[in-house]
């Protein structure tokens, strides 16, 4: 037998495994083409700031800092400990601001 | 897309932008920590050795190598100086006379102007014709090295961009002539 008739199959083969794309992935590709994602960070920032949650935030940054010492605190455990109490304590007007509009654009993208 | 399947996206989608808030904010904190608010915490050479030598002067240290330009803190980063006036001598394209670099935009202003009148009005300008604007361009674009070569923007937007100065033509059809003299 010659050797080129076992030859391993074609890459074409391999791409039927790959998985199709999730909604939640055309979503995202959707909203950061139109950057829809971008003005509804900004928004979601914007709202943030002047709600004072930012600085609050900012409080338990800087508490942590003074327990661990400015040197040694890592930019993970801030993560950690303040993404818990990010996600509480946004105020719910806000997050009703930001699901309005995104809900908004998922309508309009047709999706 | 159906009610229940909307909420849950858009909820799923609003949990990644607070996160990604959520970040930022916990960099930018801990970067504040480490660098201790102070945006200049590294010593910046240059800046010290200029604010050291600022300091002395104000002291009355006469002992300490000062130099006026670096007093004022006009160094720039290869540690040269600049006079207040650019001193380099070319001939005006217009008049042909010897002028100052530095003094280059007034004369112009009164040069080109014609003659002795420092200023004219906008209104004659505007009736300027595009057509010799670009005659005057191109002479611009032909000056040899000697002559202060000057950066010409489009002149798309009417003429009041020439040479950045406000530069106006009162009488067309004499400059148009000094031009074509070049």
């Amino acid at each position: 037998m010659r050797a080129s008739v076992n030859r391993p199959p074609t890459p074409d083969g391999d791409e039927e495994k790959a998985a199709e794309p999730t909604l939640q992935e055309i979503i995202n590709i959707k909203l950061i083409e139109s950057g829809e994602k971008e003005k509804l960070k900004e928004l979601l920032r914007e709202r943030l700031i002047e709600c004072g949650w930012k600085d609050e935030m900012k409080g338990y940054c800087r508490a942590l800092t003074r327990k661990r010492g400015r040197a040694d605190v890592t930019l993970d455990e801030l993560i950690r400990t303040i993404t818990p109490k990010g996600r509480s304590s946004v105020p719910d007007s806000v997050k009703a601001e930001l699901l309005q509009r995104i809900r908004s654009f998922l309508l309009s993208a047709a999706l | 897309m159906e009610d229940q399947l909307l909420a849950e996206q858009a909820e799923s989608i609003f949990l990644d932008l607070l996160d990604s808030t959520i970040i930022d904010v916990a960099s930018e904190a801990h970067r504040a920590a480490r660098l201790g608010f102070d945006p200049r915490l590294s010593i910046d050479e240059e800046g010290e050795y200029n604010l050291a030598m600022q300091a002395r002067v104000s002291v009355g240290d006469f002992g300490a190598n000062i130099s006026k330009k670096s007093q004022h803190g006009m160094v720039d980063m290869f540690g040269q100086t600049h006079p207040a006036v650019a001193s380099e001598i070319f001939e005006c394209m217009s008049c042909n006379r010897k002028i100052m670099a530095g003094r280059f935009a007034p004369h112009l202003e009164r040069c080109m102007g014609k003659g002795r009148r420092a200023r004219s009005t906008t209104v004659d300008n505007k009736k300027a014709d595009k057509g010799d604007i670009k005659m005057f361009q191109e002479s611009f674009e032909n000056i040899t090295d000697k002559r202060l070569k000057l950066e010409v923007p489009s002149m798309a937007n009417a003429h009041e961009n020439v040479l950045t100065t406000k530069v106006e033509m009162k009488n067309r059809d004499r400059s148009v002539e000094s031009v074509h003299k070049m």
